[in-house]
Formats: structure tokens, C-alpha cells, sequence
């Protein structure tokens, strides 16, 4: 049988809850009637028909109940059942429900800990050559919250000093509004680098050229960009 | 197949498949009246029938299933692998010791 149709069926009966219950209640006094009817037909009387009628059909309820059980509503009603006796006791014991839904939190609450910490150092590493050595540079001024700006000469500075590290390398994140061709204008996240910046991350490209250190000249107007698609 | 049946002949209440079906069998045969109700549901759901609510000789509410174009194919298939069947097994009750 279709098994589309079938859904749609069972979702019909299943939002028409109160609906099926009077159909199912209306056919089956009919047919009780109807079958006592008869029978007061061949001279019985009225409320020996009636008797007969009811316990020829059998128990309403039992034929109601196998009724919900074709329909596929059985689980759901089931369900309900197991919910509110659940319910029932959680209410009646407050001390073990407690007890059962603080160590459930901390249990969800250390694993989601851990995974988040987990995630973050081993399996969402930054793609760079090595994600483990990469360090941010703050700096701080008494009082004062850190802060990663660095004037240009502060940087050569550092660049120029540095026995640390293995590089040192700058960039700023920006705005840019592109436009070319006929294509709308439209503003992108991107960022300005020095010329040491793919070379120390040990980027490579897909395609073309990565900016280097040929490229880091001061006041030359022949711009160049690195597009990412990620 | 029997509810089929009694339905393919004309749409009927649930009261009167079972009347169908006791007399086009010749009064030989009886369902148990209450069971009924869970397979003409289950019918129903499986697109083999369809009711509407009307009114019956005796001026009163009823729901009425008529069979579907589903129901029919159905019916068929099911009477052709049942007289496949039952003459397959009429075959071999018959079957003489002469005849092996």
C-alpha cells in the first residue's frame, strides 16, 4: 500500500483526536440499534433485543481500542500513558528527582565542557602548517584592557628583534567594497597582510600566486589581493 | 476480501457488511460483530475503501464505505491468487493412488 497515503491517513486521525472517537462511538451504537432493531423485528422484546444486540457486538471498548491499534495509535497513546506515569512518580519522589536530574546536567554539562575544549585544540585546527606554535601578540597598558594593535614602527621593531619566534607577521581585518565588470558592488570581509604572512603560516595556493615579500613595498600603486573561497 | 466483496456490491454501514456477508453466503457464514469495525479502519486506512456519512433506511446517521479503485485492484489480485489456490489444492485432494 502506498505508504505516503498512509501517513497522511494517520496524521488526519492523529490531529482529529476527538473526531474519530464520536465517529467510531456514533457507528458503533448503530450498529447495536440497528442489530436490536432486528431482532424486535422476529418478537423479542425491546430490552431483551437491546441485551442481545450489546452482548452479540461485545465490549465497545475492547473494539474501539483494536480500532486505535489499526490506525497506528496505539504507540501514541502509549506513549502518553508512560509520559504521565513518569510525570506521576517524579512528583511523588522530588528528593530522587533531584538527585537524577543534577547529575544528568552535570553529566551533559562536563561532556559538552570537554567537547568544546576538545574540538577546539585537536579537531578544529586552524589549516596552517603549525596550528600548535601560532600565538596571538597583545599588549597592555596598566589599566587597561589588551589590546592587538601595533603601530607599524613598533612592528619592524619587534620583526626586526625578534629571537623568539620562528616569524613574525602582521595583519588587519577590514571591509572591502568590490565592484568590476557588471557586478553589483559588494562588500566582503577581508583583511591587509605583510609580505611574510602566507610564508610564515605556510599557506599554499590553489591557484596563481600568494602574496610574499616582493609585494611588501611601501607606496606602491600596483595593489595586489589573494581571493579565499572559504 | 470478504468486507471487499460485500462492498463492491453497493456501498453499505458497517451493520450492513455483515448482513451482506451472512447472506451472500448463503447464511453459512457469521463474523464476530464488534471485530469488525478494527478492519473496516484498517481498510480504510490503507486506501482500500472509503466512507462518507448518510443517512440509512431507518432515518439515521450512518457511515457508508464504498470501495476505491485501489480496493477493486485489490479485490481482484486477491480472488485470482485464492481460486489459484483453491483449485491447486482441490488438484491434489483429488489425487487418486492410480495417478501416481
Amino acid at each position: 500500500m502506498n505508504p505516503v497515503l498512509r501517513f497522511c491517513s494517520w496524521l488526519m486521525w492523529m490531529t482529529r483526536r476527538p473526531r474519530l472517537e464520536r465517529e467510531m462511538e456514533t457507528e458503533m451504537r448503530f450498529h447495536i440499534e440497528s442489530l436490536a432493531e432486528d431482532l424486535m423485528r422476529s418478537g423479542v422484546s425491546k430490552q431483551e433485543a437491546m441485551r442481545r444486540a450489546q452482548l452479540e457486538f461485545g465490549g465497545i471498548e475492547s473494539h474501539k481500542d483494536a480500532v486505535r491499534a489499526s490506525l497506528g495509535l496505539r504507540w501514541w497513546d502509549e506513549l502518553q500513558t508512560d509520559l504521565r506515569y513518569a510525570w506521576r512518580m517524579m512528583r511523588r519522589n522530588p528528593m530522587f528527582t533531584t538527585v537524577a536530574v543534577m547529575s544528568l546536567a552535570l553529566g551533559i554539562g562536563a561532556n559538552t565542557a570537554i567537547f568544546s575544549l576538545v574540538n577546539t585544540l585537536i579537531l578544529r585546527m586552524l589549516p596552517v602548517r603549525h596550528p600548535e606554535q601560532l600565538v596571538e601578540l597583545l599588549h597592555r597598558y596598566p589599566g587597561e584592557p589588551h589590546f592587538n594593535g601595533f603601530s607599524w614602527q613598533a612592528y619592524q621593531l619587534m620583526r626586526n628583534h625578534n629571537k623568539v619566534f620562528s616569524g613574525l607577521t602582521a595583519a588587519v581585518y577590514q571591509s572591502f567594497h568590490v565592484s568590476g565588470g557588471d557586478l553589483e558592488p559588494q562588500t566582503v570581509n577581508g583583511g591587509y597582510v605583510d609580505g611574510s604572512f602566507f610564508s610564515d603560516l605556510g599557506i599554499k595556493p590553489a591557484l596563481g600566486q600568494l602574496i610574499g615579500q616582493d609585494d611588501d613595498r611601501m607606496g606602491d600603486p600596483s595593489a595586489v589581493a589573494a581571493v579565499s573561497w572559504s | 476480501m470478504l468486507i471487499l466483496k460485500a462492498v463492491s456490491l453497493g456501498p453499505l454501514h458497517g451493520y450492513g457488511v455483515l448482513l451482506r456477508i451472512h447472506q451472500i453466503s448463503g447464511e453459512q457464514l457469521e463474523i464476530q460483530q464488534g471485530s469488525l469495525y478494527p478492519a473496516l479502519y484498517r481498510l480504510e486506512h490503507q486506501g482500500l475503501i472509503s466512507s462518507e456519512w448518510g443517512e440509512s433506511d431507518n432515518k439515521r446517521r450512518a457511515k457508508f464505505y464504498r470501495l476505491t479503485a485501489a480496493g477493486r485492484r485489490q479485490l481482484q489480485a486477491q480472488t485470482e491468487t485464492w481460486n489459484r489456490m483453491a483449485s491447486l489444492i482441490a488438484g491434489i485432494l483429488h489425487t487418486t493412488s492410480e495417478e501416481i
